[in-house]
């Protein structure tokens, strides 16, 4: 396939997931302010998290000053991207497919970069020699992170289908989408193996995607891993694969969310307790048109 | 690995009468000598034939909550409307702003990789019985959450194989498996995305609750509604608990030939104690204790006779939004009523967890008034000097319990270890412990829960970890002949390890005692002439 149908569709693809991922978190941070659930260790609270301590083993806490460090949060949150430290430690079998299957994913992300490097030494004419290099870096790291791929996704779905602990809960869309990662690997094995210079043909076509060259191509296996890859990215926001970014709330705004009510946070709760409840308990007494607030200040408890 | 066959999601709606689980205490996780020959244990209570003619009996063969079978398919019906009703409602802003924001997080990226399964003490020691995984209620709820409560999700669920019928089968059994879990949440520290099970089975029992006005009697009518009324789910009104109090005033004035005096009701003290009735009836040393210790340390406190100031348990934290709000409002309302400088919150996990962080949002305004936990009140006491203490007083083997939703969920840890320590020179750890501790297996309220033969499963399933547990840390005692003390500063704990311990015979098989921390601290005092820990009387 040749000419603007690439650039309509790795465009619109891109400009879909954007828009999708951007409702998606917006939804989540424009949702209300949720009773405290704090979970330790917070791993903010500067030396007491490494034991799992917060700040209310202060006495009288409310008047003493409160001591934050990000530094563990950093330290915590890069031991669980690049190691998968939890599984490590409390799902051991599950790690050699989950990391492999992680790790495809990071060096075929690292290798899009370099093709996009590449694309720019084209255009600004950078010397051969230093091209040649990048090259050969994102070819090796392109079919490195292709091979580790297939062997964690494939891996996977065995490991889903195999073991009792897992077959019960893998629904066909799990197995779907490792079918489609699959697919993303194993086309990327395909097209690097079948082609005269992977990296060459990667970092031309993205500089003839950039520049919306009419004359941009990609034929036969080169094609269809684009085309696979480029759907898996409009599929992705509609799946739990979002966990690379929703983790973050999940920890930042439950897990780890310990602050007491503030000014600002009270005016939200003041809007939010005057709205009426409308569950049918008989002990919510909803039908008398009750409020949070109507329980909280009026002692409506009281029978 | 578990002998009943293997378990699928969609089980959960199959045939009324058919049970989903048989648990077999042969298939337990083994516990250390003495009580590793099943043969001499009390064995799983079975449903007499008039029980199983009336109640819902289809889950694994206890039941928590004796639920009648409904009297026709109309009733059926009815409830399955409520359920889909309620479902629907979890997931609107209005209703459920509460706790919208972690459910949803936690229904929607869950990856199914089964990490929190190895971290759950109930799941572990049923011998990996399917029916009590993290995962298995939690994922029929998000699947019936996603087909019934959002749009299109009928489709959507048959499109993705993720199908689960709503009808009566369904309903009437997640009912019962939302009681066979702690809310211990350490699950949820396991879950490498941050998904929080114990969550998700708290939103459900809410729905139920809220929805339904199915919740078990012991938490409800017997548990916040009898609390709001009279005074305390234990039935105690204020001027029995006042003369109870004096009563025991008297008692221990005498004993330890030292002045006991409870303080009632004092206007502007400066500390408003917050016990729970449960320990003036069941644990009095307890309540007494904390006089002796506020006494000596010449703190200005007092204990309200208000209803409920006088108990401090809240057991909407376990099922219940409304019923939160409303017992935590009260207890804000009568600290400021009576001019105190702050709450201190007694030995009593699930008070904790309510007053100082659950309700912290509900609590706006003059509701605010400073809460603090009596660890860390003690721990200012201890290390103050106000109090000579002797520690060769303490000198027998103790560990230390971590109440659940005082260590894991508001991260209080080192204040009672570092009390400990000074107090107690035989003080030695479990294993785990900290914010890494196992329950005790009445988390979640299961602690004041014992309809039918619900007992025997907190005893022979879900308490099993953390009895194991505790006899590991005494491995070096095993016999009664040396006694021991297990340190629980919960009154849900205490009361869930003494069905433990009349379950198994603990003290007369291995001599070990469990109490507060109070006791441990008042014992210590130089000044008392005699000893504080009775263990004739535990
Ligand atoms: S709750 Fe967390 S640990 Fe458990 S299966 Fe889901 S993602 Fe995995
Ligand atoms: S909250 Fe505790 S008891 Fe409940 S599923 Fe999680 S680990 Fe198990």
């Amino acid at each position: 396939m040749t000419g603007f149908f690439w650039h309509f569709f790795i465009y619109i693809i891109l400009f879909l997931f954007l828009v999708i991922m951007a409702y998606r978190i917006l939804s989540i941070l424009r949702m209300p302010v949720h009773l405290r659930w704090e979970l330790a260790p917070v791993l903010h609270d500067k030396e007491r998290y490494r034991y799992g301590g917060s700040y209310l083993e202060e006495y009288e806490w409310w008047g003493k000053e409160r001591h934050k460090s990000y530094l563990p949060v950093i330290a915590y949150m890069a031991g669980e991207i690049l190691l998968m430290k939890g599984v490590w430690k409390n799902n051991r079998s599950l790690w050699p497919f989950s990391f492999t299957l992680h790790y495809g994913i990071y060096l075929v992300i690292i290798s899009v970069i370099l093709h996009f490097i590449n694309a720019m030494f084209i255009v600004s004419g950078t010397p051969a020699a230093v091209m040649d290099v990048f090259r050969g870096i994102a070819a090796v790291i392109g079919i490195v992170g292709y091979i580790i791929g297939s062997i964690g996704a494939v891996g996977l779905m065995f490991k889903r289908y195999l073991d009792r602990n897992y077959r019960a809960y893998s629904s066909f869309s799990a197995y779907f989408k490792l079918i489609f990662l699959a697919a993303i690997f194993i086309s990327g094995i395909i097209a690097w193996v079948s082609s005269v210079n992977y990296a060459t043909e990667m970092s031309v076509f993205t500089r003839d995607l950039f520049t919306l060259d009419s004359g941009i191509t990609a034929t036969g296996a080169l094609a269809a891993h684009i085309i696979i890859t480029s759907v898996f990215v409009l599929y992705l926001p509609f799946t739990d694969m979002v966990h690379f970014i929703t983790k973050f709330f999940t920890y930042h705004s439950v897990r780890w969310d310990d602050e007491p009510q503030d000014e600002k946070m009270v005016k939200k709760l003041r809007d939010l307790i005057a709205q009426p409840l409308t569950w049918s308990g008989p002990h919510v007494k909803s039908d008398r048109g009750n409020s949070w607030g109507d329980m909280v200040q009026k002692e409506n408890g009281k029978e | 690995m578990a002998k009943n066959k293997p378990l699928k999601l969609t089980d959960i709606s199959r045939e009324v009468e058919d049970r989903l689980a048989d648990i077999d205490i042969e298939e337990l996780i083994p516990l250390p000598p003495p009580y590793d020959k099943n043969g001499g244990l009390p064995g799983i209570t079975q449903l007499s034939d008039d029980q199983k003619q009336r109640l819902v009996n289809n889950l694994d063969g206890f039941s928590a909550l004796a639920l009648p079978k409904p009297k026709n398919k109309e009733e059926e019906d009815k409830y399955v409307r409520q359920f889909e009703a309620g479902l629907k409602k979890l997931l609107r802003k209005g209703d459920n702003w509460t706790f919208l924001q972690p459910l949803l997080l936690s229904l929607e990226h869950c990856v199914r990789c089964q990490t929190c399964s190895e971290a759950c003490p109930v799941y572990i020691a049923s011998g990996r019985q399917e029916i009590y995984r993290p995962t298995y209620r939690a994922e029929i709820f998000r699947r019936l959450i996603n087909k019934y409560a959002k749009p299109g999700g009928k489709w959507l669920a048959k499109l993705k194989g993720a199908d689960i019928e709503l009808n009566w089968a369904t309903i009437s059994r997640l009912f019962e498996l939302a009681y066979r879990c702690n809310l211990c949440r350490r699950c949820s520290q396991h879950c490498p995305i941050g998904v929080d099970n114990g969550l998700i089975t708290r939103e459900l029992r809410k729905l139920f609750s809220q929805e339904l006005g199915w919740a078990p009697k012991e938490l409800h009518e017997k548990g916040t509604v009898l609390q709001l009324q009279v005074g305390s789910p234990t039935g105690l009104r204020p001027n029995v608990a006042k003369d109870n109090l004096e009563f025991l005033d008297e008692d221990f004035t005498e004993s330890l030939g030292i002045k006991v005096e409870t303080v009632w009701d004092k206007k502007d003290a400066d500390v408003l104690l917050l016990h729970s009735a449960g320990d003036i009836l069941s644990f009095p040393e307890s309540v007494i204790g904390f006089a002796i210790i506020c006494d000596a340390a010449g703190i200005s406190w007092t204990l309200s006779s208000e209803i409920p100031g006088y108990e401090g348990v809240n057991y909407g934290v376990f099922y219940d939004d409304v019923q939160l709000a409303r017992v935590a409002t009260r207890h804000v309302q009568i600290a400021r009523k009576l001019g105190v400088k702050k709450i201190v919150m007694g030995e009593c996990g699930h008070e904790h967890k309510a007053l100082a962080t659950v309700a912290d949002r509900l609590l706006i305004g003059d509701l605010n008034i400073p809460r603090e936990s009596f660890m860390t009140f003690f721990e200012n006491i201890v290390f103050s000097g106000k109090i000579k203490f002797d520690p060769t007083k303490n000198d027998f083997p103790v560990t230390l319990h971590d109440p659940c939703n005082v260590v894991r969920n508001l991260g209080i840890v080192e204040p009672q270890r570092r009390i400990l320590r000074y107090l107690c020179p035989q003080f030695r750890e479990m294993t785990p412990h900290g914010v890494d501790n196992y329950c005790c297996g009445g988390g979640g309220g299961l602690a004041v829960m014992s309809d039918v033969n619900i007992n025997d499963f907190k005893a022979a399933v879900a308490g099993r970890m953390k009895f194991k547990q505790i006899l590991e840390a005494f491995s070096d005692h095993p016999g009664p002949e040396v006694k021991k003390y297990l340190c629980a500063p919960c009154l849900n704990c205490k009361l869930q390890l003494r069905v433990i311990w009349d379950y198994y015979g603990v003290q007369e098989k291995s001599g070990i005692y469990f109490g507060g921390l109070a006791e441990l601290i008042v014992n210590a005092m130089a000044d008392l002439k005699k000893p504080f820990i009775n263990w004739g009387e535990m």
